[in-house]
């Protein structure tokens, strides 16, 4: 079936459905691997910037209670993202 | 195109409008002071805020944006709400502390607190070009939507959304906003998952959909870096670096809401609420309807020829019966109003805070600002009102607003992160990297090229428009770190509170005495009013159990928690007394400015 070929065809297409028109700069990796790589790579170096930053001027102290819940929550919440993509990722190429 | 619902639909959105603005009228008797206007009187438990967090989130434009997105590049168009974990410890580590316990009122507040008064005017004029220019793009896609939704008439369609946001959100303020936004933000989620399901079960199950999909719709990440009008590293610096810092730290309204929280401890559950498990369920809520329409065309069920603008209203077409159609339309029209009445009241905020009152009208009594913020609220819809005509002249909005928003925001977003998280920054550094980083990105809107060294191999045939955040935020930090290294900073002493290393002094200053970090319990029991102003005394066993003294701060609340915190005030601890255990002796002026009601149960906690 003509359409639905064309609509599984995975070129690029702009928010009018037209089909890009520039030549393709390529991907180095398959299945986005680079944008995944780049996005928590770059992004956990800011993050932990974030986190080290006020640990080092001493706003954030280790011994305290509090702090260290706000800590284990943020931490997790990172994981959380971390390994949620990872699993999507896997998924969505069929290996999960 | 249009489709017109049935007489059940539009009952329903007719109701909808008639229950918002009774609502929002409602919170009026809640709204006595400045503080209440602005702040929500402090009040606030984590929930309530963290629900209207997500309504204001999700915008004018979110359910047909990310729709679009979803239909033309699939599950990546769930990037820009997943990414917000990048900033998580910015905000909650640093900026947070400095807002709360600094009682920093306005952004523009804090660059003179931080830097000095011309810091300050130079961020007021962009923030106040923002926020209005806002209001009206906001204003005039509701009506767009509105239009190809139902065939009203598009500006009339914006005025009616502003004289009911107008109104309640000039009655009712911060509070108002609040609790709309509350109701808002619930409509909008169940309306956009229920979307997903209902879609699902057409489709006949989740396998069903997801086998429809191409796999580069199913991946969590766009390409890299094509096509130039949706790509990984653009969007990685335009949203999640760039827009995060701009959304977090600098969106008046959001700002505004989380001083409305009763403590800084619910300020961070409130964030981590929102980033964890809100902005997922946002992005699926908004997208979803572009992914259905994909799967649609791939299982036939929608033409091939279908255009990603009105996939959204395709889908819920397919989907949705009389009465369903009007519930969704009530959910497009909450997150609309939603995001517009939080900038109303956030104009109101800096026009009264750093404008009217330092600049204009001195030294008058709160009930003068009160009634000047009123004002302001009806004028400045007025203004987005006026906006509409003028927007609609545009051929393509968004490209517009993007290219405005992406010229504006980086210099200052860079100038505000640098004054927070470096004790070195300069005065002369804060100004300069405001000033110089909007010359260099309006230079590199006449001349695209200047962005090439960071375009990181995008097409420039796209004038590199999300890469322009990279490039603003890359030369306004050098210029910042040039400028600093040739110039000499305040003080230490005179910028405590405002930047890292400095905020255990916020919280001792916020408090007036040393901080009471002890972990106790709560207690409950019934107010005694008795003389005095501003007192509020327990029983000996009552401040064990607290592990409170006096002169700590504590949190009266109303016992019923659905409240969240609306009955509810903050108060010093004063000396003990010897009555009943559970009696809570409380002044009557405390009483009233927290609407307490004395025949009621209430719950004492400390805060520190």
């Amino acid at each position: 079936m003509a359409e639905l070929a064309d609509a599984r065809d995975s070129k690029s297409r702009d928010l009018h459905g037209r089909v890009g028109s520039t030549p393709s700069r390529g991907t180095t990796m398959p299945h986005h691997w680079d944008s995944f790589l780049y996005f928590f790579l770059v992004g956990t170096a800011v993050f932990l910037i974030g986190v080290v930053m006020p640990l080092i001027r001493k706003d954030l102290h280790w011994r305290k209670a509090s702090d260290r819940k706000t800590l284990f929550w943020m931490i997790g919440g990172y994981l959380f993202y971390l390994v949620g993509y990872l699993a999507w990722q896997y998924y969505a190429i069929g290996k999960l | 195109m249009t489709i017109v619902g049935t007489k059940l639909d539009t009952f329903l959105i007719i109701a909808y409008f008639v229950l918002i603005f009774g609502f929002g009228s409602y919170f009026a008797r809640f709204t006595r002071s400045t503080r209440d206007f602005f702040f929500g009187g402090q009040r606030f438990s984590w929930w309530l805020i963290a629900f209207s967090c997500i309504a204001t989130t999700v915008g004018s434009y979110s359910f047909i944006k990310y729709s679009e997105a979803g239909f033309a590049y699939g599950l990546p168009s769930t990037m820009t709400y997943l990414n917000d974990w990048i900033v998580m410890p910015i905000f909650l580590l640093t900026w947070l502390p400095i807002i709360y316990f600094s009682r920093v009122t306005s952004v523009p507040e804090y660059f003179e607190r931080r830097f000095d008064t011309k810091s300050r005017v130079m961020a007021t004029i962009i923030l106040m070009i923002y926020m209005i220019g806002y209001i009206g793009i906001n204003l005039y896609t509701m009506g767009v939507a509105l239009n190809a939704l139902m065939g009203t008439d598009t500006f009339w369609s914006a005025v009616v959304v502003a004289v009911v946001c107008g109104l309640y959100v000039t009655a009712g303020g911060q509070t108002a906003v609040i609790m709309t936004d509350l109701l808002q933000g619930i409509l909008l989620l169940i309306a956009g998952i229920t979307l997903f399901f209902l879609g699902l079960n057409f489709l006949g199950g989740w396998d069903a959909f997801w086998t429809a999909l191409p796999l580069e719709w199913r991946l969590p990440l766009a390409k890299f870096n094509e096509p130039h009008t949706f790509h990984f590293v653009g969007i990685f610096w335009q949203d999640g670096m760039a827009n995060n810092i701009v959304y977090y730290m600098m969106n008046q309204g959001l700002i505004l809401r989380f001083l409305s929280l009763k403590s800084e401890a619910e300020a961070k559950k409130t964030f981590l609420f929102v980033i964890l498990v809100l902005m997922p369920l946002g992005a699926i809520a908004t997208a979803n309807a572009g992914w259905l329409g994909k799967a649609f065309i791939e299982t036939g069920i929608l033409s091939s020829d279908t255009n990603a603008h009105h996939v959204f209203v395709k889908v819920v077409e397919v989907l949705c019966g009389p009465g369903g159609f009007g519930l969704m339309m009530a959910a497009l029209i909450a997150a609309l109003m939603s995001t517009i009445d939080t900038l109303i009241n956030a104009v109101a905020v800096v026009t009264v805070n750093d404008i009217y009152r330092p600049y204009l009208v001195h030294n008058r009594d709160d009930h003068h600002y009160l009634s000047a913020a009123r004002v302001i609220s009806l004028l400045a819809t007025g203004v987005g009102v006026v906006l509409v005509p003028l927007f609609a002249q545009f051929k393509s909005i968004y490209v517009a607003h993007g290219a405005f928003i992406a010229s504006v925001t980086p210099p200052m977003a860079m100038a505000l992160l640098m004054g927070a998280l470096w004790r070195r920054f300069t005065t002369p550094a804060a100004f300069w990297t405001m000033l110089g980083g909007s010359i260099a990105i309006g230079l590199s809107i006449a001349y695209p090229v200047l962005i090439t060294p960071f375009g990181h191999g995008v097409d420039p045939a796209g004038s590199f428009k999300y890469l322009r955040a990279l490039y603003g935020l890359a030369v306004s930090f050098g210029i910042g770190v040039v400028v600093t290294m040739m110039t000499r900073p305040r003080p230490l002493e005179e910028i405590q509170g405002l930047c890292i290393g400095t905020l255990a002094h916020a919280r001792e200053r916020f408090k007036g005495g040393p901080v009471n970090e002890e972990k106790g319990g709560t207690i409950t029991g019934h107010l005694q009013i008795v003389p005095g102003t501003k007192t509020v005394s327990l029983h000996p066993s009552a401040m064990q159990l607290l592990k409170a003294r006096s002169g700590d701060l504590v949190y009266v609340c109303d016992r019923r928690r659905w409240l969240g915190g609306l009955r509810s005030v903050h108060a010093k601890l004063g000396p003990e007394h010897r009555e009943g255990v559970h009696d809570i002796h409380i002044s009557q002026d405390l009483a009233e400015e927290g609407e307490l009601l004395a025949s009621r149960s209430h719950r004492v906690e400390k805060i520190f």
